[in-house]
């Protein structure tokens, strides 16, 4: 076993499988293959899985966490798209490339509003250890809006670079200047960066939730 | 209880890492996927480029991504000296980790074959990115029952 961080000082380890460790404080880790514990902690002994019925945290949290990761896989997906659009001259490459997004609307808007949704079904169950008052709340919403707000400002410009990609594509397919100044534009830039910092952000304040 | 109640605060930033890379790597793999099959739709330099494209993506987007979640998974479990807990979501998130890694590789190299096929002037094999598509679409399936798992700790 790889352990990346903790590992005592002084800790007396023996190399080979099967060995145990003992650390500072006295805990022994046991020393097993992946496989091994891959099985055991899915209970296999007696060929099946062994898995609890989910409650309505359960639930509601997996639902805020699928909102945020589908919110995040759209924007890895439009840097993909205008980074290997960018590099493209030909307008039906270019279509092509961002056309692999024109259905990211879909992800931006349903994985926002599952996370609003979620999110706010849980600071209300939660009532008693959470409240719409608590800063990284507050914190968490106004990220949300920036996210909202910069992503439609960036989703414009590149949707109509799309746009005009297509008409290109059709017209020639010749290389275009103004194509190229819509795939560089520093403005829908900005704005894809600021929303990209704005979920990096509002997860740092999901996991640390400072004040709570 | 909320969970946050009873996290250690030493494993906010190993989580944080965690959550992090799997956010990226559920993104590229997506990306690398709708490359590769676009690819195989595709011909002559248009198909060449979606592989080229999509092996990239795979190379300098789902590697380190993957990489950056594993350390911090291994990172939270050191922290949280889970190494001999006996939970199912934990079970699932090796699971899925391990084949997931073994799958990415293959992937890769397999991407990789195309890649270079189409870089000495062939058309990009088609099976071979066929192949690619679907072994990084299974890694993208696991990758969300790992996020369910992760999650909800069906334990």
């Amino acid at each position: 076993m790889v352990r990346v961080q903790c590992q005592p000082e002084g800790l007396e380890a023996v190399d080979r499988p099967g060995a145990d460790e003992l650390d500072r404080e006295g805990r022994v880790h046991h020393r097993r293959s992946m496989a091994h514990r891959t099985h055991r902690q899915l209970n296999w002994g007696d060929g099946v899985p062994i898995l609890a019925p989910m409650d309505r945290y359960d639930w509601l949290l997996l639902g805020h966490i699928a909102g945020v990761f589908m919110v995040a896989a759209g924007l890895v997906l439009l840097t993909v798209a205008v980074l290997a659009a960018s590099r493209r001259e030909r307008p039906s490459d270019v279509a092509l490339l961002l056309g692999l997004i024109r259905r990211n609307d879909v992800l931006f808007s349903a994985g926002g509003g599952i996370i609003l949704l979620f999110g706010i079904i849980l600071v209300l169950d939660l009532d008693e250890d959470y409240s719409f008052g608590d800063g990284w709340i507050i914190g968490a919403l106004v990220l949300w809006l920036v996210t909202a707000i910069t992503g439609v400002r960036a989703g414009r410009v590149y949707g109509g670079a799309h746009e005009t990609a297509v008409r290109l594509a059709s017209d020639g397919d010749r290389p275009s200047p103004e194509l190229a100044a819509m795939l560089r534009d520093r403005g829908a830039l900005l704005m894809h960066a600021l929303s990209v910092a704005a979920i990096l952000a509002a997860v740092v304040l999901m996991i640390y939730k400072p004040g709570a | 209880m909320p969970i946050a109640a009873i996290r250690p605060d030493e494993v906010n930033l190993p989580l944080l890492i965690h959550v992090v890379g799997a956010m990226a790597l559920v993104g590229t793999l997506l990306a690398g996927v709708l490359l590769l099959f676009a690819s195989r739709a595709a011909a002559g330099e248009t198909a060449k480029m979606l592989t080229r494209t999509g092996f990239r993506t795979l190379l300098l987007g789902v590697l380190p991504s993957y990489i950056v979640m594993r350390v911090g998974a291994q990172w939270v479990e050191s922290e949280q000296n889970l190494g001999d807990a006996d939970f199912a979501w934990l079970g699932i998130g090796y699971l899925v980790g391990d084949v997931g890694a073994l799958l990415t590789i293959i992937s890769l190299i397999v991407g990789g074959i195309a890649f270079r096929r189409a870089g000495r002037g062939g058309d990009p094999p088609r099976k071979l990115t066929l192949a690619a598509g679907i072994l990084t679409a299974i890694v993208l399936v696991g990758s969300v029952v790992a996020v369910w798992a992760m999650t909800a700790k069906p334990t």
